[in-house]
């Protein structure tokens, strides 16, 4: 009986074997009630029970006893009934979450191949999308790091750096404020909460030979406390430290300390030598802690700004910064300050106050390339917003060619939520994709920017480390997509696919025809006015290049090195010794600095004959030079002659052609002499000065202007501690035979340096440079953008008209009429967006006006190239869609599609 | 029916029925009749819980389940080990032996010296 049935169930396995392998597909359909589970359970219960009973029947069982021994058996049902229904419907969430995702996975396979079905639009929609997105995330990294970044001090709002401005040359350049009216600000300025000095220096840390040039901030013991910063071991200065004759201290900064002294707390009191002297480290203060207004890098450690004489009678000047009280303007403050400042002028040094305007400013404000920034943020957005149309333009043109298919579908039954689903889920993959390369693109971006940035923006060089904002951007962009993506979608489906399949799409009405032009239109004049700008600035630097430098930069070189005043003279004998045997030596001479980084004196200059009344102060370049110099830079003398033994004493000093001409417009200035009527006794040119002679104008670097008023000075007169060695070389390899010099000389702390003098001064363009080469960039971007968008509006209106171009080829239309018809249309569209970027660019460049140095705003070249360019750019996006038109063979088109 | 079946230790179930769909699709009822035949009635399940134990295996992904009709044109639900089963099936049968062994030599080893 056993084997009986073991024989029946058998059987019955291989009997439904072959037909059950396969879940019928409505089965799915079952699941949308709820109720079914509960009935599902119950008959595979049911089931189990009237097996049983047929069992037991069948061995000669009573119906009713079989039905109750069945039931028995099955013991406590209601238990096992309640937990196979949970189970149920636990995997029928399950199966509803899983249904979803494989929904989503044959919508994006799907979307996948229709993407790779048009490689040609799929190429150029992720190129838009990445380049778009890509540009948009690098320049506002660049943006955040340089402008946006605050100094992360307590009430960071209110803190500003405070300067005064003064004319030198043509520029306007910014100094520091009297130690003395420091002093006045800290007790008497009712506007202010604080106010810091702070200093910038750089210099040998350790003994030789292993002694490394360190930048270091000088502050003094109340900037930690201004900018909410604590030690991390150690402490800060101590006001003993602070004085002149005090105990010598530095700190640390925390990268210097990790990465000289591998972070090791047992740096706390060592000794060590800074700028020759030894000094007491006494703590690390936190790599957060940054100083605004830091030339080229950040500081690797900090010693105290210790008072001068010359700070105290306020000839020295300090960098400040002041946080205002809340509530108050920085023009209130201003003015308090200034006139605090010019009563401590008269109470210190009896003399005429300075009347150079005081200014305060955001730290993050100080950039010279501040505007062209902001521009280039401005110009980026616009970008992505082209970059957002192009992509919708692409939608659009692609959803006129798939409208046919989308109306079949829906003829045979697809819901209209489920087609649009279809199309969000291309873009939106799309999106994806390009959001990846969008990462990339800004990655490298960020790079290369980061590769050329002037030494300057330091700061950049931190920018692509920051990951955050470019993951953050690149969300905002994918949602970008996203949000174009559903547009077009919505746009495609929404028309009457019916009336698609009936009449076919020739008919359907050009709703949007208008809207499609003005954003070409606008694409076109965005990239004109960018393309425009970045000429401009590829004009000013090539300009900058050719600048005459007045002297001659052939082959020149300078090596420079650190000195005691009192060995300068005899190791200035000895650097013309040694140099004399380098191979490949052409004539050298001596200067205390390189011709591209003397120092600028403040002085009003007086004359006997025209004596000074309370003139505004300008700065006059000065330099300390050997006899040779003229003769060895290619300077010939306009009138005079060169120092002699006795220069110094008889003070006795070369005077620029410029100011030659300032101080004695109606004659020659040989023998006459001049003073500086402002400042104290430690005041540079306090006493009178006699010019000996007139030199051409030179120039200290290419954006400056060679007419900066300059003096020349005996070598002997500096107290700067440097040398430097000019010398001619040619050769292969003259940094190579000049790095074998300066080992030959080198003494304890003489950290030389060697440089190109060119290059040195094309370094001064690096701004500009830096801008230009931006902005030529996105203006390539944007042309190509533009392009891409006029192609795309061309290409759908062409689509679109294939029957009407039909008609009119059967009529007799020529092709190249049609190709007229055509081409005609783009260029009407190019030409207005090409006026109205011009017009743009005449307005925009006022933004990077302080860039483009003496070039014009209205510059013919920049606005005739750029119009010239876009132009010829128009005409061959154009060029494709015209050979799609002629290439309708109008009996096709016709017949209707 | 035999008076002496043994209770079926909790976990044993789960092996035997993953033991008696591993042929092809098999109903609940056809799992309790085979375990008590291959057992020869001595091990006796407990049918109120085969049914928990059949929908817990289920919804571990073990066994999949489809309706279909029986031998005598019920609607019944059939059962059908998935691979996931089957490597489960493997390593129980083996962990099992393995302790059913060592309880045998345990019962069989000689009196422990004293």
């Amino acid at each position: 009986m056993d084997a009986l049935c073991l024989r029946r169930v058998r059987r019955a396995r291989s009997t439904t074997a072959a037909d059950m392998t396969q879940p019928p597909a409505w089965r799915r359909y079952l699941r949308f009630w709820r109720s079914n589970i509960a009935e599902d359970v119950d008959d595979e219960l049911r089931f189990h029970v009237e097996m049983r009973i047929d069992e037991y029947m069948a061995r000669g069982m009573a119906a009713d006893e079989a039905r109750r021994v069945a039931t028995a058996r099955l013991g406590d049902v209601d238990a096992a009934r309640s937990e196979c229904i949970t189970l149920g419907e636990l995997r029928e969430t399950h199966a509803r979450r899983a249904d979803f995702f494989e929904g989503l996975r044959t919508d994006v396979r799907f979307a996948l191949r229709s993407l790779a079905n048009a490689p040609g639009w799929t190429a150029v929609a992720l190129l838009t999308i990445a380049l778009g997105i890509g540009a948009t995330t690098t320049v506002f990294s660049v943006v955040d790091a340089l402008l946006v970044r605050t100094v992360p001090y307590p009430g960071a709002s209110r803190v500003f750096l405070a300067r005064r401005e003064v004319s030198v040359g043509r520029e306007n350049e910014f100094v520091g404020i009297p130690y003395a009216a420091l002093r006045e600000w800290r007790e008497n300025a009712r506007t202010i909460d604080a106010v810091v000095p702070f200093g910038l220096d750089a210099g040998p840390l350790g003994t030789d030979p292993d002694a490394i040039r360190v930048n270091a901030a000088l502050i003094d013991t109340s900037f930690l406390a201004f900018a909410g910063a604590h030690p991390l071991i150690g402490r800060n200065f101590d006001s003993d430290e602070m004085l002149p004759g005090g105990p010598r201290a530095i700190l640390l900064t925390e990268q210097f300390w990790r990465r000289q002294y591998n972070g090791s707390p047992d740096v706390i009191g060592r000794v060590v030598q800074f700028d020759g002297r030894p000094r007491t480290i006494v703590g690390v203060v936190p790599a957060s802690l940054s100083i605004p207004d830091f030339r080229a890098e950040r500081a690797d450690i900090m010693a105290p700004l210790v008072p001068t004489p010359a700070m105290d009678s306020g000839v020295a000047m300090v960098r400040a910064m002041v946080r205002l009280k809340p509530g108050v303007s920085p023009d209130a403050a201003t003015e308090e300050l200034d006139t605090i400042m010019a009563r401590a002028h008269i109470v210190n040094n009896s003399m005429n106050p300075m009347p150079m305007p005081l200014r305060l400013t955001r730290p993050q404000d100080t950039l010279k390339i501040r505007q062209a920034l902001v521009m280039l943020a401005g110009a980026v957005a616009l970008l992505l917003l082209v970059a957002c149309m192009n992509i919708a333009h692409l939608l659009l043109a692609r959803g006129a060619a798939r409208r046919r298919e989308l109306a079949v579908r829906y003829a045979l039954g697809a819901r209209r939520s489920r087609l649009v689903r279809q199309l969000v889920t291309e873009s939106a993959v799309l999106a994806m994709i390009g959001g990846a390369l969008a990462v990339v693109v800004a990655w490298t971006g960020l790079k290369v920017l980061t590769a050329v940035r002037p030494a300057k923006l330091f700061a950049l060089s931190y920018v692509s480390t920051n990951r955050d904002i470019v993951s953050i951007t690149a969300v905002l962009a994918i949602a970008c997509g996203l949000v174009i993506g559903l547009l077009a979608a919505l746009r495609t489906a929404h028309r009457d696919l019916g009336t698609v399949l009936r009449v076919g799409e020739a008919s359907t009405p050009r709703t949007g025809r208008h809207l499609r032009a003005l954003l070409v239109i606008g694409e076109v004049a965005l990239s004109t006015t960018l393309l425009v700008g970045a000429l401009l600035l590829i004009h000013a630097v090539f300009d900058l290049q050719r600048t005459p430098l007045g002297f001659n930069a052939r082959d020149l070189y300078a090596v420079s090195f650190r000195t005691t005043i009192s060995e300068r003279t005899a190791f200035g004998a000895l650097l013309r010794e040694r140099a004399a045997r380098i191979p490949g030596a052409g004539r050298a001479t001596l200067a205390v600095t390189t011709p591209n980084n003397n120092f600028v004196a403040l002085s009003a200059f007086e004359t006997p004959e025209r004596p000074s009344i309370g003139d505004a102060p300008r700065g006059n370049v000065v330099y300390f030079v050997a006899p040779d110099y003229f003769s060895m830079m290619g300077m010939p003398l306009i009138a005079g002659h060169t120092f002699d033994e006795g220069s110094l004493a008889r003070n006795e000093v070369l005077v620029s052609h410029s100011l030659a001409h300032q101080l004695w417009p109606e004659g020659l200035a040989i023998g006459h002499r001049f003073r500086n009527a402002m400042g104290g006794p430690l005041s540079p040119f306090h006493t009178w000065q006699t010019v000996i002679g007139v030199v051409p104008n030179a120039v200290r670097d290419l954006v400056g202007d060679a007419t900066e008023p300059a003096i020349y000075q005996p070598l002997d007169g500096s107290d700067a501690r440097s040398i430097a060695l000019l010398i001619r070389l040619q050769g292969k390899e003259p940094v190579e035979s000049l790095k074998q010099f300066a080992a030959s000389v080198q003494r304890s702390g003489s950290m030389p340096v060697i440089e190109n003098v060119r290059e040195e001064l094309d370094q001064s363009m690096a701004e500009p440079r830096f801008i230009m080469r931006i902005l030529a960039a996105f203006a390539a971007l944007g042309v190509l953008l533009a392009a891409i968008g006029l192609f795309g509006v061309i290409s759908y209106s062409v689509a679109q008209r294939t029957r009407e171009i039909g008609v009119r080829m059967a009529l007799g239309a020529t092709r190249g009429s049609i190709a007229g018809l055509i081409v005609g249309d783009g260029i009407r569209l190019a030409l207005i967006g090409i006026a109205v970027g011009l017009l743009g660019a005449a307005a925009a460049t006022r933004l990077i006006q302080s860039l483009l140095y003496g070039v014009s705003r209205i510059d013919p070249f920049a606005f005739g190239i750029g119009a010239i360019l876009l132009f010829a750019v128009s005409i061959a996006a154009c060029v494709v869609p015209m050979l799609r038109a002629t290439g309708v063979d109008p009996a096709i088109a016709v017949r209707g599609e | 029916m035999p008076e002496h079946s043994v209770e079926v230790l909790r976990g044993t179930l789960d092996l035997l029925i993953l033991k008696s769909v591993s042929w092809g699709p098999t109903h609940g009822y056809a799992v309790a009749r085979w375990i008590e035949q291959a057992t020869d009635d001595v091990l006796r399940i407990e049918e109120g819980s085969l049914y928990p134990a059949l929908h817990r295996l289920e919804t571990r992904g073990w066994i999949s389940a489809e309706w279909g009709l029986s031998e005598n044109n019920r609607r019944a639900k059939y059962y059908t080990l998935t691979a996931k089963g089957r490597a489960q099936l493997r390593v129980e049968t083996v962990t099992w032996t393995r302790f059913a062994y060592a309880v045998f030599a345990a019962l069989e080893a000689p009196p422990q010296p004293t």
